[in-house]
Order: structure tokens, then sequence, then C-alpha cells
């Protein structure tokens, strides 16, 4: 097991610096840079854009600037966002709890709801609810997640008046409102985002998990116990939903990186402030720093993300051994 | 020649002399104090204000540092110009020539050295921090060493070049020294730097000031002090009720951060939020819509133009194969029907353009001739140049080579894309092949300073000084490397002329020089002027807005107000700090 895992974390950390590495040498090679985004007016003077180019290093070789970057790096300096005129670490460290709370949220109930739906469509195959679960989840699965949101964001908050039209808190009142209340606040402008990503992602889980529990519900064992007279029920919930479980942790382990990674479209239309506008934004203002910060940060979560399901694949099924 | 205006601007300061009150006399005190401060805030105009109220301002961005030499968006501008004061701003537009029609803020009067070479600032001896110390002149001097200390990197510094030196003459005289005598020298100093408090920054090394706890917990003199800064979702100020040019009426000032401008307009449309600064033209029937809403027009200091690059882009060093001669250039400006382009893509929200000038400045000059739409003497000019249609295929050509180039547009930009589209087909029908090339704005600026391009739909804000026109237009400006005049420009008679206006001392010469300039640069067409911008902004209809100015609609502020009749729940907070 210790032989297992740090094989797999010397590969991640090879994968996490081929990716920095990859995404250092892009963004430079792209035009622009962030002092000329940041000051873009043409009546600041070139020497102004010049000390800054200079200040943050960015006028000196691509493998020097590489080189320099690595070192940081180790020493767990990510550099400097001058578009946000603070070090990448603190900018990361604000939107990085805001992106973790609306994709674990929606991660968990996604998880729930998809392995439910998709438990009841195996249990009542070829009926009338698994056919009305199909197409509603062929419904949202096949729906592009911006359109979702902006269709939400209409109908729920412009329209009905139900919910904030975007960003985290209440601008005026959050910062008088008692412990509770700002609960509350939070919780309504997480609904709609949340459920967006909800949506789309519980469509996709209820597939797998329909898909997965009727290829068990085939496999010998199955039969075995219903020949021993073990009631459906528990064949359905101890013997087909655990081991069709197991492709739905894979799908797990490839959703965790977007626990860090965001959501871009459903973050930017609801405002909300985590990784993915950060992201979006960076590449805008050709926020180098930043944006390899947060593909290091995306990477590393694919990486523990492929890790967890694995040892959760093992903890899933006696027959993998990890080593 | 004579120097300017002397002690131009006076206002009665409020000495504050010992008394004994006894307790019976206490009420009577009280009165008297409120009547004094009643009288104080007579050094602004009167509103018919209230005092109180929310104003929630939706932003599509974040601001960056609230410190004035190092801020660089529009949000940071906003914020720390409330924050941080000038020593005077114009009273409605900008004239940088002389001191007329400018009004204290920091500074209550000034005086010009007779030989214009020394101006004297009196500060405002009721002025002070919002941590309780009074501004002194040595805050001034320190503010002018900050920012022309190069390891600030303020881009304001070099514009700093003429003051030679500032010199405290006593706690609340600090004296402006220059090393040439210019017009622009009170606009440089009075309007070029917002003041910072020496006592909070001294220590604070000038090239870690970006990066300083400071530059994100700012103290200032100004109208509203700094509440709270939530990165990336709100910003908010509350009243000086002890500001000395009198309490502003609005309690709290709020900037709600959406992630991008459809969602700011959303959170005004949704009642969210207050006000949002500009619509765009698809926006104002939305707006319309809400009668809680209304628009109010306010003049801009923007305007737009089509670039011409005079050089070569494949090879610098070459003049450019169609741009390089002025004929071919006036012919492509006659080509275009710039009246149907800015009806078609603005309808009424936006004018021609005349110039590198607009109508807020105090050099704007709608009797410079323009060349005219006349698409006939377009194909005349081009026929006489010897670019013509050999080969029949609607495209003119000369030595083989087709009349063809590529427009650069940022493809952020819906009017400019329109635009081009518009533009594509005038040039169609004298026999120009224009391609449209789309950009994303970092590439636009990066193709834009490497002088990467054939043609680009630009745009500029004008940041008051006239003289600033040399910036884009000079020859200086065109061959030095990265310049900002990226079309290669170049006219010795017009570079002369704006010398000339910038050495007068006499508005009304500078004035007739700047004419003078402006009909050179028109008919030498480096560039088609094609619209000035009429900015709308929407807010609720409970907001009375005071005094819009084309440079910062938000400058006078603290005199809009929300009557107590109208105000809604958010208004009630008052002025007490979240953190208190």
């Amino acid at each position: 097991m210790a032989r297992f895992l740090l094989r797999r974390l010397a590969q991640g950390a090879l994968i996490v610096w081929l990716v920095a590495t990859a995404a250092f040498l892009l963004l430079h090679l792209a035009p622009g840079d962030p002092v000329r985004a940041s000051l873009d007016s043409p009546l600041v003077p070139e020497s102004v854009r010049a000390f800054w180019v200079a200040r943050l290093g960015l006028d000196r070789p691509i493998p020097e600037q590489y080189a320099r970057y690595l070192a940081a790096a180790a020493r767990g300096d990510l550099g400097y966002s001058f578009p946000h005129r603070r070090p990448v670490g603190a900018v990361l460290a604000e939107a990085i709890p805001n992106t973790l709370l609306l994709m674990s949220v929606a991660l968990v109930l996604s998880f729930a709801i998809g392995v439910v739906l998709g438990a009841v469509q195996a249990r009542r195959h070829g009926r009338a609810a698994d056919r009305a679960i199909a197409v509603g989840s062929i419904f949202f699965y096949s729906m592009p997640d911006f359109w979702l949101a902006l269709m939400m964001l209409l109908v729920f908050s412009y329209a009905l008046g139900l919910f904030p039209v975007s960003g985290m808190h209440d601008a005026v009142m959050y910062p008088y409102l008692g412990p509770v209340a700002r609960l509350v606040d939070l919780a309504r402008h997480l609904v709609l985002p949340a459920a967006t990503l909800t949506l789309l992602s519980a469509a996709a889980v209820a597939r797998f998990q329909r898909a997965a529990m009727l290829d068990v519900a085939r496999a010998d064992f199955v039969r075995t116990a219903r020949a021993k007279g073990v009631s459906e029920r528990a064949i359905a919930w101890h013997h087909v939903l655990r081991n069709a479980l197991l492709p739905v942790i894979t799908l797990l382990g490839l959703a965790l990186p977007a626990l860090l990674g965001g959501s871009v479209f459903v973050e930017k239309i609801f405002s909300w402030p985590g990784m993915g506008t950060l992201t979006v934004n960076a590449i805008a203002t050709r926020d180098y720093p930043l944006l390899t910060a947060a593909l290091i940060v995306a990477s590393v979560m694919m990486v523990v993300g492929s890790l967890v399901a694995d040892l959760l694949y093992a903890l899933a099924d006696p027959r993998v051994r990890l080593g | 020649m004579a120097p300017l205006t002397r002690d131009s601007h006076a206002t009665r300061s409020f000495p504050t002399p010992r008394l004994t009150i006894s307790m019976r006399q206490r009420p009577l005190l009280a009165v008297l104090l409120v009547t004094l401060a009643a009288c104080a805030r007579g050094d602004r105009p009167a509103t018919g204000g209230t005092d109180g109220g929310t104003l929630v301002i939706s932003v599509g961005a974040d601001a960056d540092a609230l410190l004035p030499p190092l801020t660089s968006n529009v949000t940071s501008v906003q914020v720390s110009s409330l924050i941080f004061e000038h020593l005077a701003e114009p009273k409605e537009k900008i004239d940088a020539i002389g001191d007329a029609g400018w009004t204290g803020k920091l500074a209550r009067s000034w005086h010009w050295a007779p030989d214009s070479l020394s101006i004297a600032f009196d500060i405002d001896p009721r002025a002070h921090w919002h941590d309780g110390r009074p501004v002194r002149a040595s805050d001034v001097r320190f503010t002018w060493r900050l920012y022309t200390d190069p390891r600030t990197g303020s881009d304001v510094g070099p514009l700093l070049a003429n003051i030679d030196s500032v010199t405290v003459r006593d706690s609340v005289t600090a004296v402006f020294w220059f090393a040439h005598r210019r017009p622009d020298e009170f606009f440089d100093a009075a309007f070029q730097m917002r003041i910072l408090p020496e006592h909070l920054l001294a220590g604070v090394p000038h090239d870690q000031l970006q990066a300083s706890d400071f530059a994100r917990h700012p103290v200032g003199s100004g109208p509203y002090r700094f509440a709270r800064w939530v990165p990336r979702q709100t910003l908010e100020l509350v009243a000086d009720t002890t500001y000395h040019l009198g309490r502003p009426h609005v309690d709290r000032l709020i900037w709600s951060i959406a992630g991008d401008p459809d969602a700011a307009l959303l959170r005004v449309l949704s009642g969210e939020a207050d006000m949002i600064e500009s619509l765009r033209p698809a926006d104002i029937a939305e707006v319309a819509k809400h009668h809680e809403l209304k628009t109010v027009r306010y003049p801009t200091m923007a305007y737009a133009y089509l670039l011409f690059n005079e050089r070569d882009p494949g090879n610098l060093h070459r003049p450019h194969p169609v741009f390089a001669d002025r004929s071919v250039r006036r012919a492509l400006t006659m080509a275009l029907d710039r009246q149907a382009l800015v009806r078609s893509v603005f309808d009424t929200m936006a004018t021609v353009s005349v110039g590198p000038v607009t109508h807020a400045l105090a050099t704007y000059d709608s009797t410079v001739v323009q060349i005219p739409f006349a698409p006939d003497s377009a194909r005349a000019l081009l026929d006489a140049a010897g670019w013509r249609d050999t080969n029949g295929d609607g495209v003119r050509e000369k030595h083989g080579r087709p009349l063809r180039f590529a427009i650069l547009v940022p493809s952020s930009s819906t009017p400019r894309m329109r635009m081009a589209v518009l533009m594509q087909q005038m040039f169609k029908a004298v026999g120009v092949q224009a391609d449209i090339d789309q950009m994303d704005f970092p590439t636009v600026n990066q193709r834009l300073a490497s002088r990467q391009f054939d043609a680009v739909i630009n745009a500029m804000v004008s940041d008051g000084n006239p003289a600033t026109v040399r910036q884009n237009w000079s020859i200086p400006a065109a061959r030095a490397r990265d310049g900002g005049n990226a079309g290669s420009y170049e006219s010795p008679t017009f570079d002369a002329l704006v010398d000339s206006a910038s050495a007068q001392m006499n508005a009304t010469a500078a004035h007739a020089y700047y004419h003078r300039a402006y009909q050179v640069l028109v008919d030498d067409a480096p560039a088609v002027w094609l619209y000035e911008p009429v900015t709308f902004a929407a807010m609720q209809t409970r907001i009375h807005p005071v005094g819009m100015r084309a440079d910062m609609w938000w400058a006078n502020i603290d005199q809009w107000y929300i009557p107590a009749a109208e105000r809604i729940a958010r208004d009630r907070l008052g002025v007490v700090d979240a953190r208190d």
C-alpha cells in the first residue's frame, strides 16, 4: 500500500510538473502580457509599462523566467498577480473556498440524487418510472450548462424574484446580519448555481448508475443470491448497488478536480467569485502567474482525484489489490 | 507675458475660537453648531438634498488597488477618488489651460507667482484625514515625491516632469515650482495628483506600495471613508460626516461587483443595485420597461477612430503600400458616410467625432473643416493615385497589388464590430477590399504596440489636457520604440502647432493654435474620426444625481441625494460602519 502511494505520488508530481511547464511555456507564447493588459490606456507612458515589466521579470528570457518560477513555486511562492495587485496565493486563497463550497454542494447532491435515480430506474427497468426518469435525465444531460444557468436565472431570479440574481452575499445587508441570517443569505445565493450544476451532473450519474446496475443484475452472483431465496430488495441494495457503484466511483474521481477548478459558465453567469471566473479573467488579462497556478491546482486535484478513486475502488471491491 | 489669474479662488475659513460654555448655554451651543455646520456646507452649491440613503453601484469588474498613484481600472479610480482628493477640481468642463473654472478641494485658495513659475496652494485648515489628523502642506510635498519616484511605478509620475519641486512655506501652504512656464502648470499641480497622508505612508517603501495594506485599507481626506472590501464581491464607503466641505448626502456607497457587464445590468434591473454607469445601445429598451428606473445622459471624454498604419507592418522601415499616401487616406475617408455609420450603430447614443477631442474639452472645435462623404471624389482620388480596377474584379490594383487591407477590431466590442462590417460595405463601393480581423483586447493592444496592423478601430479617453494629443500623433511618439503614435503619422506642422499651443499662457491664443493643429490632422487623415459616444447611466428614480462630469461622472456624488420620502429599506442603514 505504501509503495503504491509513493509510486502514485511520484507519478502525480511528474504530471503536475509537466502541466506547469506546458502551461508556463504556452502562456508565454501568447501575445500580450499582464502589464500591457492592465495598463492598456494609450495615455500610460511606455516607461511605466517597461518599469513594471522589468519589476515582474517579464523582460527576461523565457528559460530564465521558467527557472525562477519553478524555484519560487518550490518554496510555495506562486508569483504576483499584477491585475489583482496581490500575490497569487492570496487571490487563490479567496477563490478556492468559494468554489469548494459551490462544487462540493453540487457534487454531493448530484451523486446522491443520481445514484438514487439510477437505482430506481434499474429497479423499475422498462416501466413508466424508468422511462420518465430516462427522458428527464437525457433532457438535462444534453443541455448546455450556460443555457440552463441562464434559464434558471431568468425564471427564478428575474421573473419570479425567488432568489438573488447573482453573487454570493447580499452586497448591502450582509455585514449587518447575524450568523443564522448570514447562513440563510448564503444559502439563497447558493441555490441556483448549485441546482444548475446538480441537475446537469445528476443526470449523468443516474445514467451511469442505471447502466451499471443493469449490468450487475445479470451477473452470476445475483442469480445465485436469487436462487438462495434472498429478497429482491436485499439483492438490489446489498448485492447489485454495491457492485454497481464501481463505475460511479470512477466518475466521482474524475469529478473531484472540478471541486477546485469550478465551473466556468455557471460561475460566470451567477457571478460566483470562484476559480472558474478567476481563470477566465486571468486569460483575458494575460495573468500568467495566476493562470499557471490555477492549472497547477487543477492538475493536483486531478492527481488526487484519481488516487482517491483508486482507493475507494479498493475499498468497494475486495478483489482489487493496491501495490 | 502676463501671468495667469492671481488669487483667482478664495473661500472663507471658519476659525474655531476657544469658548467656555456653561451648562445652561449648551442647548444654545447646539443650535449654533448646527447653524455653523449648515454654513460650512455653503462651500458647495446647494442641491436641496437631504442626508441619508444608500447607493449601490453595479460594476462589471473589481478594483485593483485603492492607491491613486497605482490605480488603473475604472472601479479603483472611482473608489479611490472619493477617498482621496485633488487640490482643486474643474467645476464642469476640464480646461487644462490656466485655472479659470476651477474650484478648490483640499486647497481653499492659490496664488501665482508674478513670473508664473510657482503656485502656492493654501490648504483648507479644516481638512483632515479620516483618522482625525489634519491635512498639512507637507502631505502635498510627500505626495509629489511619491508620485515622481520611479520606484513607485505610477503612470502619472512621468506627466509631472514640469514640476521642479514642491516646498512647504508653512503648515498649510505648499508651493509648486515649475521648470518651464507652461499653461498646464495648474492642471499638473492641482489635478494630476490626489494628496496622500505622509504620516501613514512615510514608512512604506515606494516599491512596496502596491502590495501594502494601505492600498487595500486606505485612509484619505475625501467625502467618503473606506469601510470594507470583499474582493470580487463588494466595496463599501461610508460618508465622512465631518468632511471639511460638508457632509455628503448619501450615507454609503456600495460597489456591487458582478462578473461581467450582463450580470451587472441584471442586478440593476432586478433592483439589487441602484445604478449602472454605462448602458449599451441594446440595453436602453430593456431599462425603459422598468418604471422604477430612469436613464441619465452625461458627456464623455472618449472618442473612436479608424487608425491607418503608415508603416508597412511587414517591415516597419518601409512605408505602408496603401496608407503612406495621403491622398489615398483622404479618399478612404471620403468613402465613409460617418453620419450613417454612427446612426446605424448607435442611433442617438453617439455623435460623429471631429478629431482627437471631445465636446467635454475646452478645446473642442466644431469649426474644424471635415473631409466630406463623397464617394465619387474618393474614386477620382484613387484613380489619380494609380489605384484602378484593371481586371474587373471590383477591387482596384496598383502595380499588381490589390487595394486590400485588414481592419483590426477587438472582438468583445459589438459596436466596433458592427461599424467594421458597415465600413467594409462602404469601402467595397469604391473598389476597396477591407477584411475584418477580430482579436481579443490584449492581442489588439499587442498588435497596436508592435504596429502589426493595417488599420484598427481604436478608442481613446482624453485625460483632459489637450497637450496629451502629442502622445498619439507627434513625431517623437511615432519614432520612439513602443511610442503611442501607433499609426506612425508624422507632421512637423502639427507638432509645431501643438508646441505653440502648449506654450501659450493665454487660453484664447492656445485654443487658436489647437484649432489649426486639429485642422492639419483632419486634412492629413491619419485616421477617420468616427464617433464620440454619449453615455447613458441607468438608475433608480429615487436617486437624484447632481453634475455628472465627463471625466468623472461620480465627481460630485457627495451632492447626490435620495429624498426621505422615496427611501427603501437599504437606505435606512445610516453611516454606522459594520465593523463598529
